[in-house]
């Protein structure tokens, strides 16, 4: 053996014993554990199914505005209601795009050329704050977009803070829940999903 | 053939044995092996967690029936599959700006593997995604996920001895690398950087 087989082979060695220490996180254990069921139960059942649940998780883990309880809503509710089942079809124009707006702030409608059909719509009242929410539909993935009226939602200490096409965003995490939020129009947009990655909710970010 | 739904057929000879049926029951048991093929392939945990996801998504979105190929194979081709479409896609957005700093981890200290078993992890992953797209799934499928020469071969579409030359490569560059050393096979090279055929 030569040198360099050594030393190949030594690394071969290292890679392999420092792969054998690295286990999934236990959040994908239990996402990867849900996901049969959820997939064939189709794509409404699994949004409604696990609405109350995902709705549980996101008061518990965000309820809580930096420095105490606060009378405003969290960004944790409004995911939740982003996440609840949309109440009727969504409005569509002459041209078969979508119509719906919050304050003059638009959701964004790519039609067939993007990823994100919209599906359906939604007016809650959030902490008293008028609510307009909009489901979208892609490959089997759902995310919600809620546009709150009002002051902004405090975002919670170590989110993630990026600018994306020049709006400034930012990100929450949780298991295999993804929150994106940024302001607009003097509203709080919000966009929730589980089991989907950043680089895709970021295609709702950008207003059309 | 199954009755009812979309049956997902991998394309493999006839000769290559009966059908079967990948079992979704099985699939957390490869969770493990996936994620840290994922993580090699990413460079970075989140995005790990992300593509596990996804490719978990749309291999149970319908039936999957294989041949003679095992489950971990084919799991680790679609995982493969799914990062390289990310991957594309991604080039296509404009990128997405940390602006406080709370991703940019430093760099480890060159010189010394780190005694540290999860900066260890860390940073050995980020040398690996960092590969050519040819030595990185090789190394990944053979030396992060475990699968054979033979297998790795199948699971991305070369030959055995493929496999093995890449494999020798991507070892000395992934070693090279760690050390802080130049590259053994620069850019220029011809033997460096070969596109991987699509799986």
């Amino acid at each position: 053996m030569t040198g360099g087989d050594d030393r190949a082979a030594e690394v071969g060695r290292r890679i392999r014993t420092v792969s054998d220490g690295v286990r999934a996180p236990a959040s994908l254990r239990l996402a990867s554990a849900s996901e049969p069921v959820s997939r064939r139960a189709g794509l409404w059942r699994p949004v409604v199914a696990g609405g109350a649940m995902v709705a549980l998780v996101l008061v518990a883990i965000l309820a809580f505005a930096p420095g105490g309880r606060s009378p405003q809503p969290s960004l944790g509710d409004a995911a939740a209601v982003a996440l609840r089942a949309p109440q009727q079809a969504p409005p569509r124009g002459p041209d078969g795009r979508l119509t719906v707006s919050s304050g003059g702030v638009r959701f964004p409608d790519y039609g067939a050329q993007a990823g994100w059909r919209p599906v359906g719509t939604r007016t809650d009242r959030l902490g008293g704050r008028t609510t307009v929410s909009v489901a979208y539909d892609a490959s089997g993935a759902r995310a919600g977009y809620a546009i709150v009226a009002g002051a902004p939602l405090p975002v919670p200490a170590g989110a993630q803070r990026l600018v994306y096409k020049g709006v400034p965003v930012a990100v929450v995490r949780h298991g295999d829940l993804r929150i994106v939020t940024w302001r607009r129009g003097g509203r709080t947009c919000v966009v929730a999903a589980r089991g989907t990655s950043l680089d895709r909710l970021l295609d709702l970010v950008a207003q059309r | 053939m199954p009755a009812g739904g979309t049956v997902a057929v991998v394309a493999t000879p006839a000769s290559d044995g009966p059908l079967r049926r990948l079992d979704p029951e099985d699939l957390g048991d490869h969770l493990d092996r996936l994620y840290r093929a994922a993580w090699a392939l990413c460079g970075r945990r989140e995005d790990a967690e992300d593509l596990v996801q996804e490719t978990y998504a749309r291999v149970l979105a319908r039936p999957r029936w294989l041949r003679r190929e095992d489950d971990l194979a084919y799991l680790l081709r679609a995982l493969r599959n799914e990062y390289v479409s990310r991957a594309r896609a991604a080039a296509r957005r404009p990128s997405p700006v940390a602006i406080d700093g709370l991703h940019a981890e430093p760099p480890a200290p060159r010189g010394a593997w780190n005694p540290d078993a999860a900066l260890e992890a860390r940073e050995l992953f980020a040398v690996i995604a960092a590969l050519p797209p040819a030595a990185r799934d090789v190394l990944v499928a053979v030396d992060v996920v475990g699968l054979s020469y033979g297998e790795a071969g199948r699971a991305l579409g070369v030959r055995e001895a493929t496999v093995t030359t890449r494999l020798h490569r991507a070892r000395l560059r992934v070693a090279a690398a760690l050390h802080g050393e130049p590259d053994p096979l620069p850019a220029s090279d011809p033997r460096a950087g070969a596109r991987p055929r699509t799986a």
